[in-house]
C-alpha cells in the first residue's frame, strides 16, 4: 500500500516524516550508476556487494523515500541542494532516512520549502545529511 | 603541481533523453518536466529538463575520482541550482581550490564549482569541500 502523502499547505517547520529503512540493493544501486554514467558489472547488470555506493546515489534514495510521502505540485523545481558524507555506504547495507521540514517561506510568489535528511546506517551511526530547498510555482502550468 | 590537492578538477558529461529517462527510474522522481515533453514544453524551461540530483552526481564523481575515501566520509556540497540541464547538452564541470575551510574543528579543502552547458550558461554552482 502506498505510504500516506502530505501536501504542502500541511507542512509546517519540524514535520517530521516517518522514517523509512530500505536496503541499497545492487539492483538499484546499478541502475542509478546506469544513468549517470557509472561502472557496473556488465555480466550481472549488478553493482557488486560490499562496493561503495556514490554518495549521491544515498542522497538520492533517502529523497525517494521523502518524495514518497509528499504531495507536491508539479511546477515544483529544487533551487540549492547541501550534502555531507560522513560515512561510506556499501552496496547491500541498509540505511535509515530521516525527513523533516526546516522553513517555510515565500518571496515574490515563490513559495520555498526546505527540506533537512538525514541517513543512518544499520549501527545507528550518520552517514550522511542533507538540506535541500524546493520551490514551488504559483503559476499553474 | 606535486604531491598537494589539485588546484583545479575538469569533467565533462554529455546530457541525454535516454539518461534522463534512466535517472527517473533510478531515483523514481518521474515529475513531468523530465519526462513529459508535452507537459515540460508548456513550462518555462520549454521542453525536459534532466534532473538537477543528476548534475550533482557528476560533481560527486569528479570528487570521489580525486579524493577516493576522504570524499565518502567527508564530503560536503553547497549547491544551488542555476539553471536547466537539456538532452543534448554537453556539460562542463570545474572546481577551482579557494583555500581551506575550518568546520568542527576540522580542516578541509576547499573548492568553487561550477557546471556550464556549452552555451557558457551556468547550470549549477557553489562550493565542494573535502576533510582532509
Amino acid at each position: 500500500m502506498p505510504p500516506k502523502t502530505v501536501a504542502y499547505e500541511d507542512l509546517n517547520p519540524g514535520f517530521e516524516f516517518p522514517p523509512t529503512t530500505h536496503t541499497l540493493e545492487p539492483e538499484v544501486v546499478a541502475a542509478y550508476l546506469k544513468a549517470v554514467g557509472g561502472v557496473v558489472e556488465a555480466e550481472s547488470g549488478r553493482a557488486a556487494v560490499g562496493s561503495p555506493v556514490p554518495p549521491v546515489a544515498v542522497a538520492a534514495l533517502a529523497m525517494r523515500s521523502l518524495m514518497s510521502h509528499l504531495t507536491l505540485s508539479q511546477s515544483s523545481i529544487h533551487l540549492s541542494q547541501d550534502l555531507e558524507f560522513l560515512k561510506p555506504v556499501l552496496v547491500g547495507e541498509a540505511v535509515t532516512s530521516r525527513a523533516a521540514v526546516g522553513r517555510k517561506q515565500e518571496r515574490a510568489g515563490l513559495k520555498m520549502i526546505t527540506f533537512e535528511l538525514t541517513v543512518f546506517d544499520a549501527a545507528g551511526d550518520k552517514v550522511m545529511a542533507g538540506r535541500m530547498l524546493v520551490g514551488i510555482l504559483e503559476r499553474k502550468i | 603541481m606535486t604531491g598537494g590537492p589539485p588546484d583545479r578538477l575538469i569533467l565533462t558529461r554529455q546530457v541525454t533523453r535516454e539518461a534522463i529517462r534512466l535517472y527517473a527510474e533510478a531515483s523514481g522522481d518521474f515529475n513531468p518536466i523530465h519526462v513529459d515533453e508535452a507537459f515540460a514544453a508548456r513550462t518555462p524551461f520549454g521542453g525536459i529538463v534532466a534532473h538537477g540530483m543528476m548534475t550533482l552526481a557528476y560533481v560527486s564523481e569528479m570528487m570521489g575520482k580525486q579524493f577516493g575515501e576522504k570524499w565518502l566520509s567527508g564530503g560536503v556540497m553547497r549547491i544551488k541550482f542555476r539553471g536547466p540541464a537539456r538532452p543534448g547538452d554537453t556539460l562542463t564541470i570545474t572546481a577551482e581550490r579557494q583555500g581551506d575551510e575550518i568546520i568542527s574543528g576540522k580542516q578541509y579543502l576547499k573548492y568553487t564549482v561550477v557546471c556550464r552547458n556549452d552555451k557558457g550558461q551556468p547550470v549549477i554552482d557553489g562550493q565542494v569541500l573535502v576533510a582532509i
